[in-house]
């Protein structure tokens, strides 16, 4: 060996940056946030440790509940049933984010509004009114009942959870990447499926995943559908059978199907990458052409829409019609206004009180990667699988023994609704502490700053639009929240979910009745779900 | 100049500061519905409007206020278990016997005033006198007679396991249902009844709901389902009149466990603070001139107070001829629960 | 003065740990220029971190004018050392404006009125030493590359510190603006007498703005000499083909000569005179350095074919392998005039008339310790 051959001064390096280093497993997280983060996590595992400790549960009745002849055919249709919502959704959400973001389809910045829409309707409602059309229309098919019905309804109502997410990314993916693609002689729909679908992964995943837990725990939808799951099995051994032991039992395994479900989610997901590697502005991607199907997708957008959004709101829109109409018009306005104010203020409340709570923990999942930062953030998650029945006997229970002045109070309400809440808050924070890199928050000690400091004005201004997400995310499902919302309200007071409940008590379909609080519902859902696309649509500020 | 740039997050501000402002307000609202006096808490699982009536007429009888807390029979019922010796309810109300008497088996309910009981057909309260059956339902058949000829339904219930009925007939495990069962346990033994628990479910549409089963029959997808009276006659109402419906109601009477007449009851709970208004309470809602008065103009339920009947067109209560029992006897709701289970109907 | 002793610092890694610093002395002599030059992966961003308290060494000392910073388990806060820090691709923060970004660290939210102007000007002041007046209410996103680096650099001037870090802040940059920014920086930093501390993979940028250079590898500083130190006697081969072009060929010792300050050693190239000695070397085989600008193209050198040029405008680089079929070991040789030899050709080379060869060592303490 003689000569080296040293790069010549005139050529540079690639920087640094870009230059991957060791993962650094070890950093340790200050103990003032971790220990928030896991009195957050212990928290939101306060449902399960009820699971396990509030007693009744033996091995016995564990056995005789999964030897039960129906516990194997339940099993199997909350799996399917969570399966074919999942990918149902994350289809449609794929497919009309892309309409959206990648085609020169007409009319795209209004599809984009209205696609994201029935976010703002609640699936109990949704389903509500499908039964109600389909028996006005078709009163002897029993078309929308089972498996295929439950799948197409719940996923009308549930596919925006994916369909926003996957928009934002798109429009974030750098058009460079597949244009490289392109040169390297891929077509153009093969260098879409190498390229860009395994970097909508994780926000594929991350909405697919609220979807399955939610399937996991719906009740409403489903009994008016006459689908029988483990929740619905659940839910009727505690009102129908009292028998709490048992659905405490049945419970379990639901809660271990979460945690299976929690750690393949960890492994379909992978490690976030940023989006963009290199700086620059964003640019539009080039639009696929549809040329005269263009007509076709266009009416497939509509027919969509009606399903999703025209079939709720003509039912709704009916009904109130007929509620006009009726000579003894002698509807409770201060009721519905009453109903609306508490509504927003409890959604608003929550949204607070569970964006708080959330930051510990997605602050500690983003910046200091773990196994207690996994560990946290996971258990998060799990009350939102489990019944809300379940989740508020398991809050009765506590608050009743240990909490006495706040039981029925909003305060425990709001506790509740953050326990069921808190993921959805927790996911959307995640993306906004990425956009906070570690590297803002050195400058500013260096500057002086200290580290609450630097937390208020550099970390917590740059992850507002994400914390603001999780926010309004947070705001429309208590909005739509009825099982936990009837358990404990204080009494003598009412939500919109609830006064629409009170109409259908004697389980009359009376669309009269009910379409004022559902119209009310939708209607101030749809501000949150309005500014809550705005806020999506908008481009990442920076990386 | 330090200009503050605040434009583009002015949103999200804006919605945090309201929400302070809403937390703020709603803590101060929950302060100020909390100090009053000797007001009585009453958890029903009845119609909110019904839960309502009683108990504007009480305030307006007595002056002492009643708060409503409305939710799901069972529902209610583990709230208190849960609650156990603090419970905020004074009084609980319900639509079922089944929930009354897992409560009364539990010790957590105060003996009713016997003049309270003797107010009321004695036939429908419990032998314990933990309750008192402030109105009745009855099990029936709804018809769709399109499908179905009258004289062509069962006789009984009990002949439904003959797989000539498969697919016919639809049926909802309700907490009436789950009272139908215990009735069964003990009249025709364990066995036998889980015997017919498998066959309804083998030939039955299980609806999960009674208003599933009524709108189902209405519409004409199965010929008849089992239910309560009571569902068929809310339906009458929404609608404008008995005639304005395709299906009817078919009373199975004979004695027939499908004919069975299940109490709703209201009691006071041990746990209440205001035992002496709270057993007035239940004096005024069994009084014919009280609350069977409401009970009976406000919901298409049977009232019981003596000498008060219903002015919708219900097959009157002493021509039901249900079969007698107990309505205590429905307690052990434990064996009831395990036959439903094991038949695979929930 | 800043002053590192014995830091130490590993992190755990997959799979094995990484030692980022291993036993770091370091001085930085108040007010001076030092750049800290070393590869991707030799731990002088680390170093840097550990300077500015971002992160903890496992042992050893970090003082600054004798205040302890780091030692044992004293730890000050960065925000207590009063050390800036320039980050590459200056790391705005982007939602503040330009104004805000340099005012940053001249106190938070709650400011009287005096302190609130005192702040403006201050600002001011710096934006117009970084020569961007009138870009306070810009964002920083409507900025370019050149000129984010000049607001990073006034928002890390602007709370006075002793010691501003700068870690690769112009690498970033095309070509032109990279030289002429970063004399700028330096004339500034010298003339407001600020300690500064450049992180840089760049030996150019190390050797023409610093005064003081300290060449790390593998977590070590290998050596720390003045530019023209490091560049004329570099501690090992390593330092001699990374600071700067080296040409390393394998000699024997000669015998003792006439000049016992400069012995000669025999190579390819002829007898050359080194400096320094020969070391260990004094019987056997070693490595001789030198430099491309140190041989000369001359009909009577040796024989070398010409492999390829290089014409940089200023000079030229011809490769030559030695040997008339071009065989032999590869040389450079960086000419000054506008003739560059055609490829393929066979010419003569030698080592230019009163020149000093080096001998180097290979590595010896990575030997020590691998």
């Amino acid at each position: 060996m003689t000569t080296k051959n040293t790069p010549p001064p005139e050529r540079h390096a690639p920087p640094v940056a870009l230059v991957p280093r060791p993962r650094i497993v070890g950093a340790r997280p200050p103990a003032a946030l971790a220990v928030p983060a896991v009195l957050v996590a212990l928290l939101a595992l306060t449902p399960v440790g009820y699971l396990l400790f509030r007693g009744g549960i033996s091995l016995p009745l564990l056995l005789r509940e999964l030897s039960s002849p129906t516990t194997g055919m339940l099993i199997t249709n909350t799996l399917l049933l969570a399966l074919g919502v999942t990918l149902t959704c994350a289809g449609l959400g794929v497919s009309l984010a892309l309409l959206v973001v990648r085609t020169d389809l007409p009319a795209r910045p209004l599809l984009t509004v209205l696609f994201a829409l029935p976010l703002g309707i609640p699936s109990f409602v949704g389903s509500y009114t499908w039964v109600a059309t389909f028996y006005e229309l078709a009163p002897r098919s029993t078309f929308i009942y089972g498996l295929p019905g439950a799948v197409i309804i719940l996923s009308l109502a549930m596919y925006p959870y994916i369909y926003l997410p996957v928009v934002a990314a798109l429009r974030g993916l750098d058009p460079a990447q597949e244009e490289a693609a392109r040169s390297l002689g891929t077509g153009a729909a093969v260098a879409f499926f190498r390229v860009t679908l395994p970097q909508l992964r994780t926000a594929i995943a991350g909405g697919g995943l609220i979807v399955a837990l939610h399937m996991f725990a719906e009740f409403g939808a489903l009994e008016l559908l006459r689908f029988r799951t483990l929740t619905t099995a659940i839910v009727q051994r505690v009102t129908v059978l009292s028998a709490p032991e048992a659905a405490r039992t049945l419970s379990l395994v639901l809660a271990l199907g979460s945690l299976a479900l929690l750690a393949l989610d960890l492994k379909v997901r992978g490690r976030p990458s940023a989006a963009r590697t290199g700086g620059g502005v964003a640019r539009a991607p080039s639009l696929w052409r549809l040329g005269r199907s263009r007509w076709l997708w266009l009416g497939a957008s509509g027919f969509l829409l009606a399903l999703a959004l025209g079939v709720p709101l003509s039912a709704m829109g009916g009904g109130l019609v007929r509620l006009l109409l009726r000579p003894d018009a002698a509807f409770d306005w201060a009721r519905l206004i009453g109903a609306t104010q508490d509504t927003a203020q409890y959604a608003l409340a929550t949204a607070l009180a569970a964006s708080i709570a959330a930051i510990p923990v997605s602050l500690l999942a983003v910046r200091y990667p773990g196994r207690l930062a996994m560990l946290t953030e996971r258990s998060t998650w799990i009350a939102h699988s489990l019944p809300g029945v379940i989740v508020s006997l398991a809050l009765v229970y506590l608050s009743v023994r240990w909490l006495y002045p706040i039981y029925q109070t909003s305060a425990l309400l709001v506790i509740g609704y953050v326990i069921l809440y808190l993921p959805i808050a927790v996911g959307a924070q995640q993306v906004g502490f990425g956009h906070a890199s570690p590297q803002f928050d050195n400058v500013a000690r260096s500057l002086g700053a200290r580290s609450l400091g630097t937390f208020f004005r550099v970390t917590l201004p740059l992850a507002l639009p994400g914390i603001a997400v999780g926010a309004i995310l947070v705001m429309l499902n208590v909005g739509k929240e009825l099982t936990m919302t009837l358990l404990l309200h204080p009494t003598g007071t009412r939500t919109l979910a609830t006064a629409l409940w009170a109409t259908t008590e004697g389980e009359v379909l009376d669309f009269a009745a009910a379409a004022p609080y559902a119209v009310a519902l939708v209607a101030i859902t749809a501000i949150p779900a309005f500014v809550l696309i705005r806020q999506t649509l908008r481009r990442p500020a920076r990386r | 100049m330090l200009v503050p740039t605040t434009r583009r997050k002015s949103v999200t501000w804006l919605a945090t500061a309201t929400a302070a402002a809403a937390l703020v307000l709603g803590v101060a609202k929950a302060q100020g519905t909390t100090a009053a006096p000797t007001t009585l808490t009453l958890y029903s699982g009845q119609h909110e409007t019904l839960a309502g009536a009683l108990a504007a007429g009480f305030f307006e009888a007595t002056g002492i206020r009643v708060d409503v807390r409305t939710g799901k029979d069972a529902d209610l019922v583990n709230q208190i278990i849960e609650e156990g010796g603090r419970s905020p309810a004074d009084l609980f109300l319900s639509e079922e016997p089944g929930p009354m008497n897992a409560l009364a088996s539990r010790g957590l309910l105060a003996p009713v005033d016997p003049e309270t009981l003797a107010k009321v057909q004695p036939s429908l309260n419990p032998g314990t006198g933990d309750w008192v059956a402030v109105a009745a339902r009855s099990r029936v058949i709804f018809y769709n007679p399109t499908l179905i000829d009258e004289s062509a339904l069962p006789k009984s219930i009990l002949e439904l396991t003959d797989p000539a009925w498969k697919g016919k007939f639809a049926y909802a495990p309700s907490g009436a249902f789950v009272s139908t069962v215990t009735y069964l346990i003990n009249a025709i033994g364990e066995d036998q009844t889980l015997a017919w628990l498998k066959g309804i479910q083998a030939n039955g549409l299980n609806l999960q709901k009674n208003g599933a089963v009524r709108d189902a029959v209405e519409a004409g997808q199965v010929a008849f389902g089992l239910s309560n009276h009571y569902y068929w006659y809310l339906l009458a109402q929404s609608r404008g009149g008995e005639d304005k419906l395709a299906s009817r109601v078919h009373y199975m009477g004979g004695g027939d466990a499908g004919a069975l007449l299940l109490a709703s009851g209201a009691a006071v709970l041990k746990s209440s603070k205001h035992q002496a208004e709270a057993q007035r309470f239940l004096a005024w809602l069994a009084d014919a001139q009280g609350g069977q008065q409401v009970i009976a103009n406000e919901s298409p339920q049977y009232p019981l107070g003596l000498g008060v009947s219903s002015p919708l067109g219900l097959k009157p209560i002493e021509e039901l001829s249900p079969p007698a029992i107990d309505q205590n006897s429905l307690q052990d709701l434990e064996k009831a629960k395990e036959l439903i289970i094991q038949a695979g109907i929930i | 003065m800043l002053s590192l002793k014995g830091v130490s610092k590993s992190f755990h890694a997959k799979p094995a740990p990484v030692h980022a610093l291993r036993d770091v002395d370091l001085d930085v002599s108040a007010g001076g220029f030092t750049a800290i030059l070393g590869a991707s992966g030799c731990g002088k961003t680390t170093l840097l971190r550990v300077v500015a308290g971002f992160d903890r060494p496992d042992r050893g000392e970090v003082t600054l004018g004798g205040r302890v910073l780091t030692s044992g388990a004293t730890q000050v806060p960065p925000e207590r050392r009063g050390i800036g820090i320039v980050p590459q691709e200056g790391a705005l923060f982007p939602h503040l404006s330009v104004g805000q970004n340099v005012g940053f660290g001249l106190g938070g939210w709650a400011l009287s009125g005096r302190t609130r102007r005192q702040r403006s000007e201050r600002v001011r002041q710096l934006l117009e030493l970084v020569g961007l007046p009138d870009h306070e209410a810009r964002r920083p996103e409507e900025l370019s590359g050149g000129q984010q680096q000049r607001v990073a650099l006034a928002r890390a001037l602007a709370p006075f510190p002793e010691v501003v870090l700068l870690d690769e802040p112009f690498s970033a940059l095309d070509a032109t603006l990279r030289v002429e920014l970063r004399e700028e920086v330096r004339d500034l930093l010298r003339s407001l007498g600020t300690t500064a501390v450049l992180v840089t993979h760049d030996q150019e940028e190390a050797l023409s703005l610093a005064d003081h250079v300290a060449v790390m590898r593998q977590g070590r500083v290998v050596q720390a000499d003045s530019p023209h130190g490091v560049y004329a006697s570099p501690a090992d081969q390593q330092v001699a083909s990374f600071v700067g072009e080296a040409i390393l060929l394998p000699a024997m010792v000669a015998p003792p000569g006439t000049d016992p300050v400069h012995p000669c050693v025999e190579c390819a190239l002829g007898c050359i005179a080194v400096q320094g000695g020969v070391g260990g070397s004094m019987l056997g085989k070693c490595m001789v350095m030198l430099r491309p600008e140190q041989l000369e193209l001359a009909d009577g050198g040796v024989k070398a074919r010409v492999m390829s040029t290089s014409f940089f405008g200023h000079d030229s680089v011809v490769r030559l392998r030695l040997g008339v079929d071009g065989s032999g070991a590869p040389v450079r040789v960086r000419l000054q005039g506008h003739s560059v030899p055609r490829v393929g050709t066979v010419v003569g080379v030698r080592v230019a008339e009163g020149t000093l060869g080096r001998v180097t060592t290979h590595d010896h303490q990575e030997h020590a310790t691998a």
